[in-house]
C-alpha cells in the first residue's frame, strides 16, 4: 500500500507543480468571483406597475412605479 | 423625474418624457400619453426605455455599465422578443449581463418548489401556467384577458350609470376606488339579502 501511495505521490505531484492557468482560465476564475459579489437587479415588468429591486431581499424596493410615459415637446 | 429621450436625433423638437406618478399630474397638458405595457406584453418599446433608465439609476442606484440584470418575462412571450429585449439593455442601458427567464418558474422557485401550478392573476392578463422540475410546459399554459383592468372598466361604468360624475379616462380614479372600497364577499345571495334589507347602505352590486 506504501508503495502504491509513494508511486502516486510521485505522479501526481509533478502534475500539480508543472500546471500553470491559462489566460482564458484566468480570466473565468476573476469572472466567477465579481459575479458571486455582485448583487443582480430583478426587474418584473407589468401592466400596471413595474417591480424592481435586488436579489436576495424578500420583497422589491420599487414597485408603485406605473408604467406609463407621457412626452412633452419641449 | 424628467428624462431626455436618447432616441430623438431631431434638434428642432427635444422630447422629455414624464414617468409614473408626475406623469400622471401633466397627464392633461401632454401632446402624447403612452402605455407601454397593454395586456402583459409590451408592446412600445421606445417607451419603455425610459422606465427602465428612471428604475435603474435613480430609484434602484446602479451604476452604468456595472450592473447584472434578471428579467422576469411573461409566460406567452414570443420569440422575437428576446433579442429585442436584450439589445436594448446591452446597447442602449450598457449592462454587463441580461438573463430573461419565465415569471412563474421565478414565482415557485421563491417558495423553495421546482413542481407546481402557477396561477396569476393580473392587471392586464391572468395566466395559470404548470411547472414540472423546473421547466414551464408551454402546451399547457392557458391566458385569459379578463383580469383587474376590466373590473375597474365595469366598476367605472356602473357608477355612470348611477349619476356620478366620472369619465371613462379617469381609470385611475378608478382603480382607487376599486382597491379602497370594494371587496368580494364570501357567501354572494346573503350579501345580497343584506344589501336589498338594510336602506341607508347604498352599494353597488356588480
Amino acid at each position: 500500500m506504501n508503495l502504491l501511495t509513494k508511486k502516486q505521490d510521485q505522479q501526481i505531484k509533478p502534475k500539480k507543480e508543472a500546471k500553470k492557468y491559462s489566460e482564458i482560465e484566468l480570466r473565468v476564475k476573476k469572472m466567477e468571483t465579481t459575479f458571486d459579489e455582485s448583487t443582480v437587479l430583478v426587474i418584473d415588468n407589468g401592466t400596471e406597475s413595474i417591480k424592481s429591486g435586488y436579489s436576495g431581499q424578500d420583497l422589491p424596493r420599487v414597485c408603485s412605479i406605473f408604467d406609463i410615459t407621457i412626452v412633452h415637446n419641449a | 423625474m424628467s428624462v431626455e429621450q436618447p432616441g430623438s436625433d431631431q434638434q428642432t423638437t427635444k422630447k422629455i418624457s414624464y414617468i409614473g406618478h408626475e406623469g400622471l399630474a401633466k397627464k392633461e397638458k401632454a401632446n402624447s400619453v403612452v402605455y407601454p405595457v397593454v395586456r402583459g406584453a409590451i408592446q412600445d418599446y421606445d417607451g419603455m426605455g425610459p422606465i427602465w433608465e428612471q428604475v435603474l439609476f435613480k430609484e434602484l442606484g446602479a451604476y452604468k455599465s456595472q450592473f447584472q440584470v434578471l428579467l422576469a418575462e411573461n409566460p406567452i412571450i414570443k420569440k422575437q422578443d428576446r433579442p429585442r429585449l436584450s439589445e436594448i439593455f446591452f446597447e442602449k442601458l450598457f449592462a454587463d449581463s441580461v438573463s430573461i427567464m419565465n415569471g412563474a418558474c421565478l414565482s415557485l422557485f421563491s417558495t423553495g418548489k421546482t413542481k407546481g401550478l402557477v396561477v396569476e392573476i393580473g392587471e392586464g392578463a391572468c395566466h395559470t401556467v404548470p411547472i414540472f422540475e423546473g421547466f414551464a410546459l408551454q402546451h399547457a399554459s392557458i391566458t385569459n384577458d379578463i383580469a383587474g383592468q376590466d373590473i375597474t372598466n365595469l366598476l367605472i361604468d356602473g357608477l355612470v350609470a348611477q349619476g356620478m360624475k366620472i369619465s371613462k379616462k379617469m381609470t385611475e380614479n378608478g382603480r382607487d376606488i376599486k382597491e379602497k372600497m370594494c371587496s368580494v364577499p364570501m357567501d354572494y345571495a346573503m350579501a345580497v339579502r343584506m344589501c336589498c334589507s338594510c336602506n341607508r347602505l347604498r352599494l353597488m352590486i356588480l
